[in-house]
């Protein structure tokens, strides 16, 4: 059976990935049984991007009536499918790194399947609270204030605990943060800089978008300085000559400033 | 967007008007045939080479493109994001308030 396993880990690594895989990490049987569900879940994510692509392609040149088919029915089931896919991995290897990937891959593609999205809710949270791993997908989770407030009260991650209150702000900004909800939400933005700054918000896919503390640095600096009503910050660099100049150079007139590519 | 900057620099010439870019080219060089083809006669800052994630933008937090700010005489935001004629109108808007507080009790300006 362990042959087995490795054998076939070795095949897909092997064909995803390319040569030298197997002789290095199949040491023992955990690395390679995680690099095998790994490229399974790379699989999975890849054929459903592919068959999403083809579907977008019919759907340009589809009829009024068909593409509302494609966009009510077809992408959706389309969607289910692959959610299915990723669960079932992820049910097969409960409580690994590898199985919170997979339920998070699976979370936005419910395909309006409320059950079938509340049972991977559940399983995220009832198997992976504590593990920082969770952090990629609490983006997907944030829609559930329930399940915010519970990352925050129980987690015993501190990853997850902060990127779930960063979120949790996020709700209480609503459109943004305005004069009006200024005096609910620049104190609970201060508290996460505080307690949580160095904690990497990291996005689906495991990109990271930057340290909570600088992300709420920029929204603080947004709504101090760059509000109607601010004296503009200033800007002191070169013009496209390379010669040095200041928008406070401007004090006098009116400007409207441009920030523009030629693309 | 080129057509309505030109003609909005055009029709303020002889107004306290200045049209002010910060460009988000990568490649300077690049760009220069465009700006003639394009004839850009307003001057912009340059956001250096790393094109959008650049210095200035960064400093802005601008997340799109192209974004825009209206500043009073004062240097004081007071319109985003304005397109076409909404843009005008707030130019036209803020070149009145700037004549009325033109005069000799205003001389601290």
């Amino acid at each position: 059976m362990m042959i087995r396993i490795l054998a076939s880990g070795c095949l897909i690594a092997f064909l995803l990935v390319g040569q030298g895989v197997c002789q290095d990490k199949a040491d023992t049987k955990a690395p390679a049984e995680a690099k095998q569900i790994s490229a399974q879940i790379r699989k999975i994510s890849t054929t459903y991007r592919a068959e999403d692509q083809k579907l977008f392609k019919k759907f340009q040149a589809a009829d009024q009536e068909e593409k509302q088919k494609i966009l009510r029915e077809t992408r959706p089931a389309l969607q289910k499918k692959y959610a299915l896919q990723f669960w079932e991995l992820a049910d097969q290897h409960r409580r690994t790194p590898q199985a919170v990937q997979a339920l998070a891959q699976a979370l936005p593609l419910n395909g309006r399947d409320v059950v079938l999205k509340n049972q991977i809710q559940d399983r995220l949270v009832e198997d992976h609270i504590d593990d920082k791993g969770l952090v990629p997908a609490i983006s997907a989770l944030s829609r559930d204030a329930k399940i915010l407030k519970r990352l925050i009260e129980e987690s015993k991650s501190r990853e997850v605990r902060g990127v779930a209150s960063y979120y949790d702000v996020q709700r209480l900004k609503g459109r943004g943060l305005t004069e009006k909800n200024a005096d609910k939400v620049i104190p609970a933005m201060e508290k996460i800089q505080k307690e949580y700054g160095d904690v990497d918000l990291l996005l689906a896919g495991g990109r990271s978008q930057g340290k909570l503390a600088k992300l709420i640095e920029n929204e603080l600096f947004s709504f101090r300085n760059l509000r109607i009503g601010k004296e503009a910050p200033e800007i002191a660099a070169a013009d496209l000559d390379g010669v040095e100049f200041k928008l406070s150079d401007y004090r006098g007139k009116v400007v409207v400033l441009d920030f523009w590519g030629d693309w | 967007m080129y057509p309505h900057e030109r003609s909005l620099v055009k029709r303020l010439a002889n107004k306290p008007f200045a049209l002010i870019g910060v460009n988000s080219d990568r490649d300077k060089a690049k760009l220069k045939p465009r700006l003639e083809e394009e004839n850009i006669t307003w001057r912009s800052f340059w956001n250096g080479p790393q094109g959008t994630s650049g210095p200035i933008s960064k400093a802005w937090n601008v997340r799109s493109w192209p974004t825009i700010y209206v500043l009073d005489h004062k240097g004081v935001i007071r319109y985003k994001n304005v397109r076409g004629e909404k843009m005008d109108e707030a130019v036209d808007t803020l070149l009145v308030e700037l004549e009325a507080s033109v005069d000799p009790s205003d001389s601290k300006e």
